[in-house]
Parts: structure tokens; sequence; C-alpha cells
């Protein structure tokens, strides 16, 4: 898989699934601060990119994804 | 529905630090908990009545949510507090050995998730006493994780794990790092069974609004969420106290249209949770123990 791939994919489920405006959605924008994400949208998270990527999220290694372009990192370690 | 972030945080730790937990464990081995009940009656339950704000919240509960007379709402609130009081006694009593008669209705709801595969859901609320069914609902086909608040004092969660030690149940802590979240979901995709309080806050600060008692209250989106995100199915579990030394348990499905768009499997789970707590709050109005603005008419 791509990278632009997992980015269209990221970006479908956070306008879709998360109701995260598009304008809030650009690389070094923060998970938290700029997109609203809180932990029970995390629940989401981990649900829907094993359903797109096929990978379950390692909550450790969550701790460290602060960014959106750091979350497409992640994803890209594991299916890239 | 309606998403709203909200600002206060019950925190429902037990009243009393741990060396007045572990004696009243201790007399409680030989003592009857109706001497127990009566001196709390006696001696602390107006003491309670007297520092807490408490007394002004429940008693506009009853003036404003259950259309009681000042007198009437006067008498009971003290009546709930001296019930909050037995439900703590009982649960001491629990842990020094003590038993209850329990009734219930509506087990064949409970059997029939428990023995197939998939994960699912229990809602609980802050009404009558749901530690007791922890106690009485065996775990007898699939493990079972109860969501518990993690800054509970200790011996509290002592008595609980010693409660629960020969069982299959299993405690998941509230905790700042979302970790129990993790747990929450792991545990289900295992086919688990997950027990979430429904009508208080823990972790997100989402929450939706539903008209409770006549009135629009918040309650967290965060139990709804997680039972409609793996479509799964949901009981609600309430535990009232019926007599001095009797409960009964009313386990109720809860139904949601699982085709339908999230949001609205959302709302519709919301609504019946809701529909079965008013439905017990006001058969049982005396004990309900969510001591603080629930519906923010302060505000």
């Amino acid at each position: 898989m791509t990278r632009t791939e997992i980015e269209e994919k990221v970006q479908a489920f956070l306008i879709d699934d998360l109701e995260i405006e598009e304008e809030n959605i650009f690389p070094d924008a923060k998970l938290k601060e700029d997109m609203g994400i809180d932990s029970l949208d995390y629940v989401d998270i981990v649900v829907i990119v094993e359903k797109n990527f096929g990978f379950k999220i390692n909550p450790q290694e969550m701790t460290t994804v602060k960014t959106l372009s750091q979350f497409y990192d992640y994803i890209e370690s594991k299916v890239g | 529905m309606q998403e709203n972030s909200i600002t206060y945080q019950w925190t429902g730790t037990t009243y009393g630090n741990g060396w007045m937990h572990k004696w009243l464990v201790r007399i409680l081995r030989w003592t009857d908990v109706r001497i127990i009940y009566a001196f709390t009656a006696v001696f602390i339950v107006p003491v309670c009545l007297v520092l807490n704000e408490s007394r002004s919240i429940i008693y506009r509960y009853f003036r404003q949510r259950q259309g009681y007379g000042v007198w009437r709402s006067v008498w009971h609130t003290f009546v709930n507090h001296f019930l909050f009081s037995q439900i703590v006694i009982d649960r001491f009593a629990m842990y020094a050995g003590k038993k209850f008669n329990v009734e219930m209705e509506g087990y064949d709801h409970f059997l029939q998730l428990a023995k197939q595969e998939p994960g699912f859901i229990q809602l609980s609320s802050h009404i009558g006493n749901y530690e007791i069914a922890g106690y009485t609902l065996v775990a007898e086909y699939k493990p079972f994780n109860a969501l518990v608040y993690y800054g509970e004092k200790e011996s509290v969660m002592h008595g609980r794990e010693q409660m629960f030690s020969d069982t299959n149940i299993k405690m998941i802590p509230v905790s700042n790092d979302m970790s129990h979240l993790f747990m929450i979901d792991n545990a289900l995709q295992n086919g688990e069974t997950v027990s979430l309080p429904a009508d208080r806050i823990f972790g997100s600060q989402k929450t939706i609004s539903v008209p409770f008692l006549g009135k629009p209250a918040d309650f967290p989106l965060g139990p709804f969420s997680v039972a409609t995100m793996r479509g799964l199915d949901t009981l609600a579990v309430n535990v009232m106290k019926t007599s001095l030394k009797g409960y009964k348990i009313y386990i109720t499905p809860l139904h949601y249209s699982k085709e339908a768009p999230r949001k609205q499997q959302m709302e519709e789970l919301a609504t019946a949770y809701v529909k079965e707590l008013e439905r017990m709050v006001k058969r049982y109005p005396d004990q309900w123990y969510n001591f603080f603005d629930f519906w923010k008419e302060n505000v």
C-alpha cells in the first residue's frame, strides 16, 4: 500500500466515521488539540484501522503518535 | 442526538478511610447488618446530611424530577441517604461473608448472550447496588470484565479482589492513559462480557443528551459507542434493594438497529438505556445515587 493510499483511507474515515471537519485535517494537525480526537475516538480508530489496514494497534506505540503525519508514518511502518 | 462536552466529574469513591473499612468488615463478621443500619441512621446519616451538598442535590431531584412536595422531599432525602448507607454496609457485609437473598428478572437474556460466541455489553447505573450483580451473575461461560474507578479506596478494591479471586471476573480500572479502552476492546474481541457504567463520565468528555425524568440529561457517549462499534448485543443490568436482606436483579435487553448509520445506533441505544433507567428510578425513586447536579439544574 502506498503512502497516498494510506492518507486517502485515513482521511476518509476521519471525515466519515469521526466526523472531523475537512479543514482540520492537515499533516501537522495535532490529533488531540487540532482534530479534537479524544480517548473515546481511539476505540473507533483501533477498530477502523484493523478493518482497513489489517493490523491491530499497539496502545504503547500509539502514545508517541501526536500528529496526523506521525499517524500516517505509523500505519506505513506496519503495512508499507 | 446532541453531543456535548461536560466539565464536571463525580469521583465515586466510598466514604471513610482504609482502617475504618477494615474495622467495619471485622464488626460485620459477628454483627447483624440491621444493628449497623440503625447506628448509621442515628449517628452517620444526619451528620452526612448536614455536612454534604448531596442533601440539596437529592432534595432537588425529588422536588423537580419526581414532583414531590416540600416535606415529602425532605423525608425522602433522608431515606435516600439512609438507603445509600445500607448499600455501602451491604457491600462490606459481603466482604465479611454475609449472604443476601437475590431474586432475578430476565436471567434468560443473560444466559442466552453468555452462551453465544461474540462478546456482549452490560450497562449499569448508579442506582441500587450493582456490585451484587458481580457476585450473582456467575461468569460460567465467558470471562466477565467490570470497569471500575481506579481511585477507589484500597480497602474496597481489596475486598472486591477477594470476592472475585475464585471467579472468572476481572476488573478493568479506569486510567488517564486510555489503556482501559484498549483492554475493553481486547476483551470484546475475545468474545468476553464487559460491564460499563453508562450514567457517569470516564475518560472521554463526549456526551449524548437524552430526555430523562422530564428534562434532557447528559450521558457519556463512550458505552454506547463501544457497543455499536462492534454491533454488540447489550443488556441493562440494575440491582435494586427490595428489603433489609433482599435484592432484585433486573436484566433487560437494549435494542438498536444494527444496520442503521452509526450515529443513529448510538442514539437508539442511549434512548433504550435511559428508558430502562427511568423505569427503575420511577419504581425505586429512593435508590438514585448520582450525588451531583445530574440535570444541571443550577446552570
